[in-house]
């Protein structure tokens, strides 16, 4: 009986210190979801310095996906956290009304602690909660700022290739489609004043002219004289139109359609150009073309003329890719992405995707965020593009890739594509470095739990992260781009002198020669 | 990993004197593990057990008709799955980590002769070997839906936390079926008290696996 009582107790006891011992397991810290504006989580950051940076450190902690590759870079985040807290502390000690903190230096500040990140996209608004003023950090802005070519803001014209002075890179047909506002505002202030003459001729044929006739001959040469010396430079002027122009002169009959292509995103250029009787040429400096082709603007007269325009070059540049391969006289295609933000990945199947075979096209790797950890990240799974899935050829001829420091985004990922081809090339210089994929739209936060945070203009802080992690072969690219095949510069000098593109003809050489 | 098992087997057999109150054996079993993680505002994403299989060596010293202690060495798998609910319901891993676990338990008997029952209680050590991944995923930018199979997990010496400790223990019954020979059946649990995640960042976030199994062993008596 002792026996038993023994056994009894030396279990009893063993039991409990294992229970009391199981206690000791710990509990995760409270973390906040910065994805919407929530005031629960954004209160705090409104009122103190501290808790501002309190607030996006996390909130980049928890969503911004290349943590790795920082580390790998030699950035400590938390080491961030503990040498700016105390400048935020200082911050707040500040005399809000005598002393207040400006945004240049707030800026600055923020500029510091931001720059060591890599992400080509990622950029940080911060309400300066002094002032109420908000400014804006772009890491990668401040880094390729540093770069030969990043003053380059515009692709080169063709003008020269126009003439017979290009020789063999003579472009046979030309087609510019670019959406740009001017094209549609001067074309409606045209009509205007052609409808404006044809009201003041007869008026002023009349010798003996009613008070009525001279009042309205006088409206109507008073609308040709402001419509003639409008000038479209700036946004300012675009609302003007917009807002005043447009029905002004509903008075006099006169209407002028407005410009309602509102997302700037869509203001692409587009070019097609025939050059040497067979080297198809197509520039874009976005991938805004589904809109267009799927005729998503059309129900405006304005979206109208930009989706006639736009989808007759893309339709003679891949129609005539199928009769010159067909008839055995393409020479080669050229896919101008210089000066390309980026934009839809599914664009791709309309350009380079377009020559490749239907069913897709893997041009990297991609991870997602699957915890608020650092390092939580999905297995790696393919990033594949979509290529044409209507009948088409596969062009098995060269296609060059020209690309530059202003290739952003979806322009990488067409230079990473063309990497993995036999017959492809890029030629250029260093595109970027940013090319992992994004949402804008904060309601598809919760979708990969990344892409923006906080509501932009309201919420005391404001980032745009990427919603993935693109993985090429050679690893992350970001803050660094992809390096072209044949490193050319933009020869400025021969372009100001002669109007010819060091790049392009580098392309066409390599069409030609193969080399 | 089996020459590991089987440098321990030689290494307990070695060391210790060949009387009565030693046992030798082996241990085969499922177990069901669960992985205790704070989703935070991750609403849609969900962590359920998995099973997994464990197996090993286990040597015991009787210190009287009623207490003992015990070594093992085990292999184990400490499973889980994670998946989304939602518009993103493709995303589904299932997570195969391997340990190799060491406990060291009390070991108390009661009963008759030939069948007894018995409580095991203890700590133990163990080591993360290995982790795959396999499963589906969803990227809507592609509009792909793909299947992965036994991918390495790489281990990241900053984030994983490979050295495991814990608390163990089991209750089952055993039946002696020849002077030299017994067979036990185990209820048993690993308790793990140290995260899988070492404290890498500002943020604590702990993680830690309970695997609940049922193990079968078979016993030498000298």
């Amino acid at each position: 009986m002792k026996t038993i009582n023994s056994k009894i107790w030396v279990a009893a006891v063993a039991v409990t210190t294992v229970m009391t011992v199981c206690s000791c397991r710990d509990v995760s810290d409270d973390v906040m979801s910065y994805g919407q504006n929530d005031d629960f989580a954004f209160a705090a950051a409104d009122t103190s310095f501290v808790a501002q940076f309190d607030a996006l450190w996390t909130a980049l902690n928890c969503n911004y996906g290349i943590w790795d590759y920082e580390a790998k870079l030699g950035l400590d985040w938390d080491d961030v956290y503990t040498k700016y807290m105390p400048r935020m502390q200082e911050l707040d000690e500040r005399d809000k009304e005598k002393n207040p903190v400006s945004d240049a230096d707030f800026k600055k500040l923020y500029e510091e602690i931001l720059s060591p990140l890599h992400d080509g996209h990622l950029v940080v608004q911060v309400k300066n909660l002094h002032t109420g003023n908000r400014v804006a950090v772009a890491p990668s802005n401040m880094r390729n700022a540093r770069r030969p070519d990043y003053d380059i803001n515009d692709v080169p014209p063709m003008n020269y290739y126009l003439t017979p002075a290009a020789g063999q890179n003579q472009a046979m047909e030309y087609i510019d489609a670019s959406v740009r506002p001017g094209r549609f505002i001067y074309k409606e202030i045209d009509e205007a004043i052609d409808t404006l003459n044809q009201l003041i001729a007869p008026l002023e044929a009349i010798a003996d002219r009613t008070d009525l006739q001279d009042y309205f001959l006088d409206k109507y040469r008073a609308a040709r004289e402001e419509l003639s010396t409008f000038t479209l430079r700036t946004m300012v002027d675009l609302d003007l139109y917009n807002n005043v122009l447009t029905t002004k002169y509903r008075e006099l009959d006169i209407t002028l359609e407005p410009f309602d292509l509102s997302d700037k995103s869509s203001w692409i250029d587009v070019k097609y150009a025939n050059i040497d009787d067979g080297i198809l040429y197509l520039g874009l400096t976005g991938f805004h073309l589904i809109p267009y082709l799927y005729k998503m603007y059309v129900s405006s007269p304005c979206g109208e003329y930009y989706t006639l325009r736009v989808e007759a070059a893309w339709e003679r540049w891949i129609s005539m890719i199928q009769a010159y391969h067909n008839a055995g006289r393409l020479k080669g295609v050229i896919i101008d992405v210089r000066n390309n933000g980026g934009g839809y990945t599914y664009d791709y199947q309309y350009v380079l995707g377009a020559l490749l075979p239907s069913g897709g096209h893997q041009v990297a790797s991609a991870r997602f965020k699957t915890g608020i950890g650092r390092y939580d990240y999905s297995p790696l799974t393919p990033q594949e593009l979509k290529t044409l899935s209507q009948d088409h050829v596969t062009v098995t001829e060269p296609i060059v890739v020209l690309a530059n420091c202003h290739s952003v985004s979806m322009a990488e990922m067409t230079c990473l594509g063309a990497k993995q081809l036999d017959n492809a090339c890029v030629i250029g210089t260093q595109t970027w470095g940013g090319l992992c994929m994004l949402n804008s739209d904060p309601a598809y936060y919760s979708e990969y739990y990344a892409s923006v945070v906080g509501v932009r203009d309201e919420t005391p802080f404001w980032a745009y992260i990427p919603v993935d992690v693109t993985v090429s072969k050679e690893g992350i690219l970001e803050g660094i781009g992809v390096t072209p095949d044949i490193e050319v510069q933009l020869d400025r000098n021969l372009l100001q002198s002669t109007g010819r593109d060091s790049q392009l003809e580098r392309a066409l050489e390599y069409i030609r020669t193969g080399r | 990993m089996k020459k590991l098992i089987l440098f321990f087997v030689v290494l307990l057999g070695s060391v210790l004197p060949v009387c009565a109150q030693w046992r030798v054996g082996i241990s085969r079993g499922v177990v069901w593990n669960h992985y205790s993680i704070d989703k935070h505002y991750m609403t849609d994403w969900h962590y359920d057990g998995a099973m997994g299989v464990t197996m090993g060596v286990v040597g015991q010293y009787n210190i009287s008709d009623w207490k003992a202690v015990r070594f093992e060495v085990n292999y184990i798998e400490k499973n889980h799955r994670q998946y989304r609910t939602g518009t993103l319901a493709d995303t589904d891993y299932d997570t195969e980590n391997i340990y190799l676990h060491v406990p060291v338990m009390a070991s108390y008997s009661f009963g008759a002769q030939k069948w007894r029952g018995f409580l095991n209680l203890g700590v133990y050590g163990g080591y993360w070997l290995s982790s795959k991944w396999s499963g589906g995923f969803m990227n809507t930018f592609s509009g792909k839906d793909t299947r992965f199979y036994d991918v390495n997990v790489g281990f990241n010496s900053e984030r994983d936390q490979r050295w495991d400790f814990g608390l163990v223990g089991g209750v089952g019954i055993e039946y002696r079926f020849h002077r030299h020979w017994a067979a036990q059946m185990e209820g048993r649990c690993y308790y793990s008290t140290t995260s899988t995640q070492k404290d890498y960042m500002r943020l604590y976030d702990p993680r830690y696996n309970t695997a609940i199994g049922g193990l079968l062993a078979v016993f030498y008596l000298f």
